[in-house]
Parts: C-alpha cells; structure tokens; sequence
C-alpha cells in the first residue's frame, strides 16, 4: 500500500511534487499553531471561571454566616436567590455543620434537579479550603462558611460550562477558517513558485525528448539564469555540441571508408574482369595448339605410328596443364569473390597421389631431383579430388622449382583437428629455403618472396595463394617451417569427409545461379529434383521437364539426392521406385527432413507393381513408367501448384506452334492456338482466355497490329499478352512492347522457361484476384 | 550435312574445319558475323558453329539475326567462345543458341553437340561411332 503510494508520489510530476511539499508544510504549520493557541486558551479559560465562580461563591458564603449561626432559613434562601443574577450558576447549596439537610436550596429555573436537594455533604465536615472540581459539562465548588476559624457549615454551588464551550467553539472554528485561507494562500503561492522553479526544468526534459525523437543534435535549449539549472543547461549544451561534431565526424568518416571501400571494389572488379580477359585471350591460341596436336595425333595414327610419342604427348599434357592453370587464374578470382565451386566425391587417396608423382616425376629429373613417397596408407577419402591433386601438385612443383640436384619427401600420415579426422600431406625438400620475412608473405596472391626470384624460377606467384584458398575450402589448412638454406617442409592437413555445409557445395552453386534468371513479372519456374540411377531415366527428364516449365536437377544415387535436397530447396522429388526400394523407406523421411518444416511433395516413378507396394502415406503421387509425358506435366503442376488457364497461342509458324502449344498442354494448360489475327481477335471474343501468347513477325495483321486491335476492343482489352518473338529489338522497340504487353520474350529455349514463368504468375495474379473479389 | 564455321582466329578456323572435313562434313567458312549471316542464308547449311569474339558482327549478334530470318531461323547454331563463366552460357542461350561449347574444345564433345543438334533426319548414322 505504501510502496503503492511511494510509487504514485514518484509518478507524479516535478511541479506537483513541489505544491504538495510546499502545502504539506503550510497545513503542519498552521494545524499545530491552531492546536497550541486553543489548547492555551481552554486552561487559561477555565481557570478564569474557577476564580471568578469561587469568588462569587465566597462572597455568598460570607453573607451567609449570620443565616447559619442562626438557621435563618429565610435569610439564606435570600441568599442564594441572587445567584438569579448570575445565569450561570445552576444550582447552589447551604448546609450547616451537623445538619443532614441543607439549610436553603437554590435552582435555577428551566433546569431538572440535582443531588444538590439532598445533604451530600455531611461527610465533608472536616472542610476548612473551598475547593472546585470540573465534571463534564460542570463545575463543582464547595466553600466553607467560617467563623472565628471555626466551621460551621458549607455552601456548595454547580456553575455551568456552557459559554466556555461556545467560546472554544468559536475559537476552533476561527482556527479551522484560517487553517482553509492558509491552504488556499499556500498553493497559489506553491503554484506560483514551482512555475518558476520548475519552468526551466520542464524546458530541459521538452528539449531532450525533442533531440531523442528528431536526433537534430544542433538544437540549443536557452538558458534561464545562472543557478544550477542554468548551469545543467549549459552541459546539456555542451553535450549536445559535442554529440554534434562526432556526428559530423563520424559522418566524414564513413564517407570516407565508403569512397574506400567502393574503390576497393572497384579495383576487385577490375581485377576480376582483367582476369577473365586475360583467361580469354590464352584460351584462343591454346585452343589452336590442343587442336593441332590432336590432328597430328591422328594423322600418325592413320599412318600406322605409335601415337603414344612421347613429344607429342608432353606437349598434349603441358597444353593441359597451361589449360588448368588459367582455369587456376579465374578460380582464384572466384575464390576471392566468393563464388568457388567444389565438387565432392569419394576417391581413393593413392589414386591422387599417383597422378600427382607421375606429373611431378619428370620435372624432378629435369632438375636432378630425387622423389621419395613415403607408404600411404590406403584411404578412401570425401572430397574434391581436382582441387587436392591441384593443391598437392602446386607444393610439389615449388619444391622442385626451388631444389636442385636434391630429395623431395611426400609423406603421408592420419591425424585430429579440432576432432575430426584428417590426413596431414608433408611435402618436404632440401632446397633453398626460405627467411621469416619471406615466408610472412608466401601466401599472398601475385607475392613472390623476392622478386628475382620470378625472373629465375618463373612462375605467376598466384601457386601458394591459390594452393592455401583450396585447402581452405576443403576445411583444411597448411602450414610451413623452413630455414635459408635448410629446405623447407610444407604441410597441408583436410579432413578425411569434407562437410558439404560447412564449404559450400559448388557443382550445386552453379545449378543454383542457373535458377536466378527470372525476373520481376514472373513466377520461378519450380525446381524438381530427380533421382534415378539411369543415366537414360534422367536424360529424358532433363530434356522433358524444362520443355514443362520446370527446373530440373539430376541426382544418380540417393546421398547425391539428399545433398541436392538440402542444398537446393526443390519443389518436388521425382524419385526412381527401384532406386527407392533399394535405399530403403528412410529415404523419403530424409528427403524431407531437408525442406525445413515445408512439405516437400515426392512422385514416385517405377512399375506397377513396385509404386503399388509402397505405403501411400510416404509419397504424394505415383507415376507408372514409361512415363507419360502428359501425365507427368499433370502430377507435378499438382505437386507444385501451379495455377492453370486457357490460353491463346498466335503464331504463323505452324510447326513451332504446334511443338509448344504440345508443351504448353502438356505442362497443364488448355491451349488455344491459331496462325492469323483476325481468327486469334474471333476466339478472343468467342470464349474467356486468360492469356495471349503473340509472334511479333505475321502476315496480314503482324503482332503489333493485333496488339493494337486487342486494345481497342474494350472487351477483350484486358487480357494479358505477352510478346513471344524472335525478333532482336531495338531499345526503343522493346519499350514500346514493354508498355504494350505484360512480357516481352525473347524465343529460344530460355524464353520458353521464361514464357512459362510469365504464364504463371499471370494465372496466380488473376486467381488471387478473383479471391479478393469474392472475399 | 553442311556445317557453317565461323570463326575469325585464322589457326582455329583452319584446325577445325581440317577436323570437320575429315569427319565427312562440307565445311562452310566464314571469317566474322556478317559473312556468317550471309553465308547461312546462301548455303542454308545445316547447323551453324559460331565463335563469340569476331569482328564487324559478333557471334551473338550473328545468331540474333539468324534468329529473326524466318528463312533460317530453324538452323541450329552451337556458339563456341573462349570465355568460361556460367554468365556467358546464359547469354549464348538467351541469344538463340542451341547448344554452347567453351575454348579449348574438346573435340569429341562438339561431335556430339553436332551430332545432337542435326535435324534428326540428316544425322549421319557413322558418328554415333565417335563416342
């Protein structure tokens, strides 16, 4: 409760806060000066009436001595009767010594009366003092009548109270009334005052929230004076300053890294473009060169000699060789933007290091080298063979380039990093070797150790680079130890099993971009993963499905299909039942343990009997082989729903129009087709289409014409067309159709993925139009 | 079966249609794109081996415009180009070619793109033998 309070007090605002105090103060103040003064003023009142009514009552006993030495009834009661003159006195009472009765008795009239009528007072015989005492509403006193000191009666008298209580009355009503004028006074004046204390605050907090919500560092707050606020305000200031030039700085700053960085990648892009220039023009006369020897290869063939030269076949193997070092060049450009393509397999680890000895033996001897190969040990191994030969034969070559008449030690052993097997490749020679300093900059791209060296040993400097980004990217590394002349030993150590994730699956990458061909307007062609262990199955497939509108993606095992499935995200699975049976029903749960929570349809393709005997719940559809080209367009525009339409087909060329409008229904579309305009404006008018496919170059009426007689016909002016034409447009032509047409595309065998694509997001926009009218 | 060879670079021209002739194909040379254009419409052959890079008219352009005379838009053309990336693919592709081979080539595998892109009645039955 009180920490409720606590809070709601804390809420509340600085001003606020500041009145409550001030008026808190004012009412103590004034509550407890109230309380004193009628505290005060009741004793001091009351004593008053005690002394004024004791000596009235003395007074009448002194008058009455007479009427008590006497028992003068008479005189007494006369007495008492002038108490008539004092309204206050409501009863009075003389007794003499010894008497039970009282000798005279006076009441006041009006009243009821009181134990005054009987003798109260035979006990108090022994009073010599007048005494009073206070009751509730009364005052009590008794005075002795004296003579001579002795006693020989009393006179007991009741006063009221009542102009007291007025009076008290009175005074606290006073109190109360200045207590109200001194609240009301108090806040105005706290009011008043925590307007001016708390203004420059309030100022304060309004600028801050300002800067916080526009973050327009360059606003000031003014200054209000030179007390504390003023001098808050003056940081407040001077902190604002200061956020403003880091502001600024960080601003310059970052234009600057921007112009740096844009530079950089400019000049990576130059570098990149340099390289494939340079990739090109080597291929031009390398193709002349791998051509020519091949015909001598033949020509001595034909005449009956040994083609197995050895001149001719060294010049076959450099022209190769040259041939996979500028496919090195462009790989390390792609490397370093990184779009490097891996493609793993399994292989036998002897089998790169044959091929890799047998390469370097002969340029070992050239130079009176002596190659040892310790034993290997006999390893299957996961990953891209191309780059670890690539990779094996770059440390060699160098070994050999920097050694003469020497030994060069390939040594195999197994070994852990960072808990996953590896096999660690020592190349080892007795060389000339190299400083601290010059191994620091081995593995840079275009570095030599020292530039002499290029000019006596050749070479293009890219070897190491390109050597350390491969083993990189089959999760390895290298290292190297070396002394000036001591030779030097360089290690490369890669994971027995390359983990596809961790690298990037390239020969995939590379299906991938394929797919990213799309555009704004249209619906991406689905992707569909086949796997089939039949080279011929997936030709077909491969040929069938983009003529369907489909990607397609080919896999000849099922590992190969997983890795596919994850790396690719397809639509759908078109899976061999023969295949399937053989890996068994954990298959298709893998298959879609890849799609990430999305459910990935699978079609199963075999015999009848085989897609039978499957349970229903693991597949989607089933198709019976020999497939039906027809029925195979139907399961996968229902696997992968695609929107289906009817439409129109314009084009003169009867045998083109027939072959597509065949893949147009066979990839789920009712298809209309014709070869002139006026028949396509009479079947547009005839039936709904939702869509016009037009050749550009017609006779009679051509595509622009019948474009333009489409549009003018308010009826059919809706229906989307598209521009299907092999015609090359200018810029200003394509604008024009562009402006005209919902796609202009150009015919060929993208053109018709891309017709597909268009198709379809046309029929999906005017379904999901159509649910909105009727939503 | 009359192949169309163009190709400015004076060696490849020379080597491959030395290789092509020996195959039994008549081999129809063209130096750049704008002779290659003519040439197709001349000689109608029956596909078309056209090289990227060539002066007055490039390969790409050359298709283009084979492309868009509906007297030879039907021939197959096979673009071969010294340049390797997958972009280059795609823009022979989008170009109108059929088929798409890189420099050097591998001369078997043009066979068979030839071999695959004939029309299926003139495809000579002994170079299913080159594989």
């Amino acid at each position: 409760m009180s920490k409720g309070i606590k809070i709601q007090f804390a809420a509340l605002s600085y001003r606020t806060k500041l009145t409550v105090a001030i008026m808190l103060t004012a009412a103590i103040v004034v509550a407890l000066t109230c309380l004193a003064f009628l505290a005060y003023e009741a004793t001091t009142a009351r004593r008053a009436i005690a002394e004024e009514q004791l000596a009235l009552a003395q007074f009448t006993a002194q008058n009455t001595t007479a009427a008590v030495v006497f028992y003068d009834r008479a005189a007494a009661l006369e007495n008492l009767n002038n108490f008539h003159l004092t309204p206050q006195v409501r009863h009075a009472a003389i007794f003499a010594t010894g008497m039970d009765e009282a000798l005279a008795v006076y009441h006041r009239e009006g009243l009821p009366l009181d134990s005054l009528e009987r003798p109260s007072l035979a006990t108090k015989s022994k009073i010599t003092a007048p005494e009073f005492l206070f009751g509730q509403e009364t005052l009590h006193l008794t005075v002795p009548i004296l003579v001579d000191d002795e006693l020989l009666g009393h006179l007991e008298m009741e006063v009221g109270l009542d102009a007291l209580r007025t009076r008290m009355l009175t005074y606290l009503g006073i109190g109360a009334m200045v207590f109200s004028l001194v609240l009301v006074i108090a806040f105005l004046i706290a009011r008043l005052l925590s307007f001016l204390v708390s203004r420059p605050v309030e100022r304060l907090s309004a600028a801050m929230t300002q800067v916080k919500e526009t973050r327009d560092y360059s606003r000031h707050v003014a200054k209000s004076g030179s007390d504390e606020f003023g001098r808050l305000i003056d940081s407040f200031n001077a902190m604002l300053d200061e956020i403003a030039r880091r502001d600024t700085r960080m601003e310059q700053l970052v234009a600057q890294l921007t112009a740096a960085r844009d530079e950089a990648q400019a000049a990576s892009v130059a570098k990149s473009q340099f390289l494939a220039n340079m990739s090109h023009e080597l291929r031009t006369p390398l193709n002349a060169v791998i051509g020519y020897t091949e015909i001598i290869e033949e020509d001595l063939e034909d005449a009956g000699i040994d083609s197995a030269d050895d001149d001719l076949r060294r010049i076959k193997a450099s022209a190769n060789h040259l041939l996979s070092l500028i496919n090195d060049v462009l790989d390390l450009s792609k490397i370093e933007a990184g779009r490097m393509e891996l493609d793993p397999h399994d292989f036998p680890l002897s089998q790169v290091l044959d091929e890799a000895i047998a390469t370097i033996s002969p340029i070992a001897r050239r130079r009176g080298n002596q190659v040892e190969v310790d034993a290997v040990p006999d390893l299957m191994l996961y990953s891209d063979s191309t780059k670890l030969k690539q990779a094996l034969l770059n440390l060699l070559s160098n070994a050999c380039k920097f050694t003469e008449n020497g030994r060069i030690t390939l040594s195999v052993r197994r070994c852990l990093k960072a808990q996953r097997e590896c096999i660690a490749l020592s190349v080892a020679d007795t060389g000339l070797g190299m400083s601290q300093q010059q191994i620091d900059g081995l593995f840079q791209a275009f570095v030599q150790a020292d530039p002499s060296i290029t000019r006596k040993y050749g070479g293009t400097g890219l070897g190491l680079a390109i050597t350390q980004r491969f083993v990189q990217l089959l999760g390895g590394d290298i290292e190297v130890s070396s002394q000036p002349n001591a030779g030097s030993v360089f290690t490369l150590r890669i994971p027995l099993r390359l983990d596809a994730g961790s690298t990037g699956v390239g020969s995939l990458a590379k299906a991938r971009a394929h797919l990213r061909s799309g555009e704004a307007n249209a619906r991406p062609a689905p992707l569909i993963l086949v796997i089939d262990d039949a080279a011929d199955a997936r030709d077909l497939l491969e040929r069938w499905l983009p003529r369907l509108g489909y990607e397609v993606v080919t896999a000849a095992s099922g590992s190969e299909g997983l890795v596919a499935a994850r790396h690719l995200q397809p639509a759908a699975v078109l899976l061999d039942a023969t295949l399937a049976a053989g890996a068994g029903h954990g298959l298709i749960e893998q298959l879609r343990k890849q799609a990430h929570g999305r459910h990935l349809p699978v079609i199963m393709c075999g015999g009848h009997a085989e897609t039978q005997d499957w349970p229903a719940t693991q597949i989607d559809l089933a198709l019976v082989k020999p497939l039906d080209r027809a029925a195979l367009g139907a399961a996968l525009a229902l696997a992968t729903q695609q929107p289906s339409g009817h439409v129109l087909l314009v084009d003169d060329e009867a045998g083109f129009r027939d072959q597509l409008a065949r893949d147009l229904r066979d990839g789920g579309f009712n298809v209309s087709d014709t070869g002139d305009g006026a028949t396509a404006l009479a079947l547009l008018r005839g039936a709904p289409i939702d869509a016009v496919i037009i050749d550009l170059m017609m006779p009679d009426m051509d595509g622009n014409a019948l474009i333009d007689r489409i549009e003018k016909d308010a009826r059919i002016a809706s229906v989307p067309r598209i521009l299907y034409s092999a015609k090359t447009l200018a810029a200003d032509e394509r604008a024009h159709f562009e402006a005209k047409a919902a796609a202009v595309i150009a015919k060929g065998p993208r053109g018709q993925m891309r017709l597909y694509e268009c198709l379809r997001q046309i029929l999906a926009d005017q379904a999901a139009a159509a649910a909105a009218r009727w939503a | 079966m009359r192949i169309l060879l163009a190709e400015d670079h004076p060696d490849n021209r020379d080597m491959l249609s030395r290789r092509l002739t020996k195959r039994g194909f008549d081999v129809v040379l063209a130096q750049d794109g704008l002779e290659a254009v003519a040439q197709t419409r001349a000689q109608k052959p029956d596909l078309v081996l056209m090289d990227w890079s060539m002066p007055n008219m490039s390969g790409l352009d050359a298709i283009a415009a084979i492309r868009a005379d509906p007297a030879i838009a039907n021939t197959p053309v096979i673009a071969l180009t010294a340049h390797a990336g997958a972009d280059h693919r795609d823009a022979c592709m989008q170009a109108g070619a059929d088929a798409f081979a890189t420099k050097p080539v591998d001369f078997k595998a043009l066979l068979r793109l030839i071999v695959d892109h004939l029309p299926a009645a003139r495809r000579p039955q002994a170079l299913g033998d080159e594989e």
